[in-house]
């Protein structure tokens, strides 16, 4: 029942999905406003058929329908309950229908509350995103059902098992059982969910069978895993809607702000997700994929970084247009570049296209998925050249000082430009020099691992924390080189002190140079939020926490951009610290020995073998970690194994301010444990800036009042009440 | 004092180490045996720069495949020859194509896998120079003309960073209504 249910909902998401982009178009080509009503109640129809589908789909794993081959797949009965809910995004289908699902959030999100203010638009921003909407829904109804079920044959035969949404002739729905025999898991399958009669038989060796499931993929039973994946996609599905704007806008041919100014915030939400989810990414994979780094320039993780990469130049850029009305091109670029590095993250990841441990099978996707990011990519192109060509993206204003805010925005889009091809290369080389080989055009296929990214990314960052540092600083429109020094000396002469301190500490060149720069930039952002406390201090007697929190409350956008820049000094000195003082090693020791690594002695009380309530065996071992000879913690690193699929490592982490003493237990044999230890110096910095990250986007994005009339200007001078933030 | 203490120990648990090693094979990783000599951290340092085909993007060192115990252990079967870490690295590119190896090991890979990235970034540098170049000569022209006219306030007074965008665009539209 609940199967059938489910694909009544699917199709029935379908067929609004794509009645809605209908009737938007008939909106735009019949100017009729009738029709961009309905296509509104049909897009906002979309959003509780979807959260129905996805509702009773995690109903299913909760109550496990193993029939339905996905839950089978993906929940057991002995899961824990909140992963039978997350299994929801544990493999391909469920996670498809969740990520329509985002989907119709944002799109219903979006027509509801841009309607009135970006009337102009919605039609055009409606055939988007009903397009869009309606090839995802088409892909869960026909590609990637997750409601399809296991069908056999009526006289019980599993030999012809399959898999199908409709009922195949002649066949009935198929349970699975699982049966232990003389110690070895078996699964099978019957035509009852009720104890059927090849598994009741009381002398049988298969009495003990109990119908269940496979279960979720270990991996990612981790905490991390339940919200990882959806922050993620909602920052990849938010992208959809600042790219149906900037299309709709490229129709109408209006290329003025307002397209920009309706898809400001919607920018910044999809970007702060996925900046959210890489982060979450990171320490998932510190925590569980057992190599002691958080980022490991795997080509999955780099597909999601693309986009933000571009997401974060376009929220750079997008300010000149607000306030000079200049690169209305470049912006146009920018968000159609991300959203296509969106979708070729998504191709990438679901069709199994790039290889790595994120990506989901081979599937077939590949060819439905690879055509819509063809048609978007063809039909986004072709609407920017037509309207380029008539000369729509001329800018209001020109470059007035070399020396200007603008140019320092233009040099910061350009770092990310490099940033981003530096990083397509290195994820694609393989399949583009593959295609090369293929053509005839080269001999060998070039494979990119993390080394390559190192010195070009580390370069192209150091320049982007200077620019942060700086283009604060610099005035829009033209700057004199006096008055910008005259703003740096502070922050310059803090960093100097600082450098100076690391130079006596001997701590080498490069990781001087790296938290020199970061630092520069943390001072620079600091200096300018005290200068404008300070300034409302003396202009409104405030004290300072109340100057503060008004000069926040202000201009959020700004002092919210601010924080975010903190977040990101923070992020960039717990990465300098991890990546160059990293101390490793790995050795072999019995009980009572001890491996000695960054100032902590960590001895090996005992170790030994506990089986989990889900079926995996866990090897575990009792270690004391000690410093000066002082017991500071006790850690219990463990290796699971899993009936099927591969062992995890779980690791045994002493966190503090300083870093992380990290331990993993590799191999045991008799009672000699086998670990890998790490030193990670000021990792805790990579967590902590994330958080940072976050807090600064919601005062960035926190809605203000929008100003409704022109007010009387103070008397008091524009330059005064400009640093208090009036 | 303590300095000498933890070198002292280091040096005696150095020499446990060399002891036992020199008796039988030391185990590591997943059962990995290594000869006599060769240290589970001396493998993990180049192990960490190679990659084979099933793990996905995963190094040698962290890898649990059996492929990958054995790729670890023909490493320290190297190292034990007195292998440099480049000649290692060389050798598995011999063997399986250079796809083994973080960055290619010959020359002209290794050129083309810099150069593709950093002429386009250049490229696009000097279309951004140029544009900017460009802007400014029109600006430039701009000025001088609107300075003729006597309108040479608008383009004296810096935009302050704080103001609305919506109301300075109301702002100015009143203004140019005055005019």
């Amino acid at each position: 029942m609940i199967a059938e249910l489910g694909i009544v909902s699917t199709s029935l998401a379908l067929l609004v999905t794509g009645v809605a982009t209908l009737l938007a178009i008939l909106s735009v080509v019949l100017k009729d406003e009738r029709f961009a009503s309905s296509a509104r109640n049909a897009l906002l129809m979309t959003f509780p058929l979807l959260t129905a589908a996805c509702l009773l789909l995690i109903y299913a794993q909760w109550t496990g329908d193993y029939s339905i081959d996905y839950v089978n797949s993906v929940s057991a009965n002995l899961q824990p309950d909140t992963l039978k809910i997350t299994a929801l995004w544990g493999s391909q289908s469920g996670s498809l229908l969740f990520y329509s699902w985002m989907l119709s959030l944002f799109s219903a999100g979006a027509v509801w509350l841009n309607w009135k203010r970006q009337r102009h638009l919605m039609p055009w921003v409606m055939v988007f995103l009903g397009g869009t909407l309606a090839f995802f829904t088409l892909l869960n109804v026909f590609y990637e059902n997750p409601f399809a079920r296991t069908w056999m044959d009526e006289n019980g035969n599993t030999r012809t098992l399959e898999v199908s949404v409709l009922k195949p002739a002649g066949k009935v729905v198929a349970y699975p059982w699982k049966t232990d025999f003389n110690g070895e898991t078996f699964n099978d399958f019957s035509t009852s969910d009720t104890i059927p009669p090849q598994f009741g038989g009381v002398a049988s060796a298969r009495a003990a069978a109990v119908y269940d499931g496979h279960g979720l993929n270990p991996l990612l039973r981790h905490p991390g895993m339940v919200i990882h994946p959806p922050m993620l996609y909602l920052g990849f599905t938010g992208f959809v809607i600042p790219f149906a704007f900037a299309m709709a806008a490229l129709m109408i041919g209006q290329m003025d702000s307002d397209w920009i100014r309706a898809v400001r915030r919607w920018s910044l939400i999809a970007w702060v997700f996925l900046s959210i989810g890489l982060i979450l990414g990171g320490r998932w994979a510190y925590d569980v994929l057992g190599w002691g780094g958080y980022w490991g320039w795997d080509p999955v993780e780099n597909s999601a970084f693309l986009p933000w990469l571009t997401g974060t130049a376009f929220l750079h850029s997008v300010m000149i247009q607000e306030k000079r009305g200049m690169l209305k091109g470049w912006n146009m670029v920018m968000i159609i570049a991300t959203y296509l590095l969106v979708l070729l993250g998504t191709v990438a990841t679901r069709t199994g296209l790039l290889s790595s441990v994120h990506t989901f099978a081979e599937s077939p996707l590949a060819i439905p998925m690879g055509g819509f990011l063809l048609i978007t990519l063809v039909g986004s192109t072709a609407a920017f050249l037509w309207r380029s060509r008539q000369g729509y993206f001329k800018g209001d204003h020109e470059i007035e000082g070399i020396f200007s805010r603008e140019s320092m925005f233009m040099l910061n889009n350009w770092v990310f430009f490099a940033l981003t091809i530096v990083v397509f290369w290195g994820t694609w080389a393989e399949k583009i020099t593959d295609l090369a080989v293929g053509a005839g055009l080269r001999d060998d296929v070039i494979t990119l691992g993390p080394e390559y990214y190192r010195t070009p990314t580390a370069i192209l960052f150091l320049i982007i924390y200077v620019l942060m540092g700086v283009a604060p600083l610099v005035a829009w429109r033209r700057a004199t080189a006096e008055k910008v020094g005259a703003a740096l000396r502070i922050p310059m002469a803090l960093t100097a002190i600082l450098v100076i301190g690391l130079i006596i500490g001997g701590i080498g060149v490069g990781a001087t140079l790296g938290f020199g720069v970061v630092a520069f930039a943390g001072f620079a952002t600091l200096l300018e939020i005290s200068k404008g406390a300070h300034a409302r201090h003396k202009t409104h007697g405030e004290p300072y926490p109340v100057a503060i929190s008004k000069l926040f409350a202000r201009d959020r956008r700004r002092y919210g951009g601010y924080v975010i820049h903190l977040g990101i000094v923070v992020i960039g000195i717990g990465i300098i610290g991890s990546t160059i003082f990293q101390e490793v090693t790995q050795q072999t020791i019995a009980p009572g020995d001890t491996i000695s690594l960054g100032g902590y002695d960590m001895r090996l009380d005992n170790s030994f073998l506990a089986q989990g309530e889900d079926d995996r065996t866990m090897s575990i071992a009792n270690v004391t970690l000690l410093r000066d000879g002082k017991v500071v913690d006790q850690l219990r690193p463990r290796r699971d194994f899993f009936p099927s699929g591969s062992p995890m490592s779980i690791a045994g982490v002493h966190s503090n301010v300083k870093g992380d003493f990290y331990t993993l237990l590799i191999f045991t044999e008799n009672d000699q444990v086998t670990f890998r230890v790490y030193w990670n110096p000021l990792v805790n910095f990579v967590w902590w800036g994330g958080v940072l990250l976050i807090i600064g986007t919601i005062i960035a994005t926190w809605p203000g009042r929008e100003p409704a009339i022109i007010r009387q200007p103070r008397r008091s001078s524009i330059t005064a009440t400009a640093a208090a933030g009036d | 004092m303590k300095v000498f203490t933890r070198v002292l120990s280091l040096v005696g648990i150095l020499i446990f180490v060399g002891m036992m090693a020199s008796s039988q094979p030391v185990s590591a990783q997943g059962g990995d045996k290594y000869p006599p000599g060769v240290t589970a951290d001396d493998v993990y340092k180049v192990a960490s720069q190679i990659y084979c085909d099933v793990c996905q993007g995963v190094s040698v060192a962290y890898c649990p495949s059996t492929q990958c115990q054995a790729w670890r252990e023909e490493i320290a079967d190297l190292l034990a020859q007195g292998k440099t870490e480049d000649e290692i690295k060389q050798h598995f590119a011999d063997r399986y194509g250079e796809k083994v190896t973080g960055v290619p090991v010959s020359d002209a890979n290794r050129r083309l896998t810099y150069a593709i990235p950093i002429s386009l970034a250049v490229v696009a540098g000097l279309i951004v120079s140029f544009q900017v170049y460009q802007w400014r000569r029109r600006e430039t022209r701009a000025i001088q003309v609107a300075r003729a006219a006597n309108l040479n306030e608008n383009y004296d007074r810096p935009v302050p960073d704080n103001v609305d965008p919506a109301y300075l665009e109301r702002l100015m539209k009143l203004l140019e209504g005055k005019q």
